[in-house]
């Protein structure tokens, strides 16, 4: 099945990536995560399916 | 991902995994999974989903994402951005070399062709050049 899934757009190079706060699972710990905190450097962001199918 | 973090740390890159799975999946992900024992970085619980959607990888109609990768600069400016097929996990060796290409391309102000890795030369971008590659 192919899904036309309107207002689906991907951010892409060029754009400056949303910031965002969540919590986090980091050690053993409940943490929240700021994006801005992590950009003093490069960054990878990844998405994955569910915990268990992981990268 | 876990096993080249190593690389990424020395390169000064951080990593952020974000799935829409609660905090306890991550928790009980984290502590049972051999993939994921190893991971040494935060995993976001994007619980509400609003950051799958404001990046534009979720799909709507399962309630997760997909395998979508971005490379962020120091700053915020999204460098790089790839979706993989759910079936197929990710290369992280090429990312961390899109990483290492965008650091030396910054250090040096040449051009990285194709095929690059650390080590090699990269390109004059040099207008004279043009057509001699």
């Amino acid at each position: 099945m192919i899904l036309m899934l309107e207002g689906f757009k991907m951010l892409r190079p060029l754009m400056m990536a949303p910031d965002f706060q969540a919590d986090a699972y980091f050690a053993g710990n409940k943490i929240t995560v700021s994006l801005s905190d992590y950009l003093d450097n490069y960054l990878v962001l990844f998405f994955y399916s569910s915990d268990f199918t992981f990268v | 991902m876990a096993a080249h973090h190593h690389i990424l740390e020395r390169i000064g890159v951080k990593v952020l995994a974000i799935s829409t799975d609660s905090v306890f999946a991550h928790k009980v992900f984290a502590e049972t999974s051999p993939s994921a024992r190893k991971v040494q970085f935060p995993l976001i619980s994007d619980r509400n989903q609003f950051i799958s959607r404001i990046y534009g990888v979720l799909r709507e109609d399962l309630g997760f994402t997909f395998r979508a990768t971005f490379i962020i600069a120091p700053g915020g400016e999204i460098k790089y951005s790839s979706l993989y097929p759910p079936e197929v996990a990710r290369n992280i060796a090429e990312i961390i070399r899109v990483i290492q290409g965008l650091q030396y391309e910054e250090a040096t102000g040449e051009g990285i062709p194709a095929g690059w890795h650390p080590g090699k030369q990269g390109i004059k971008k040099d207008f004279a050049l043009v057509g001699r590659f």
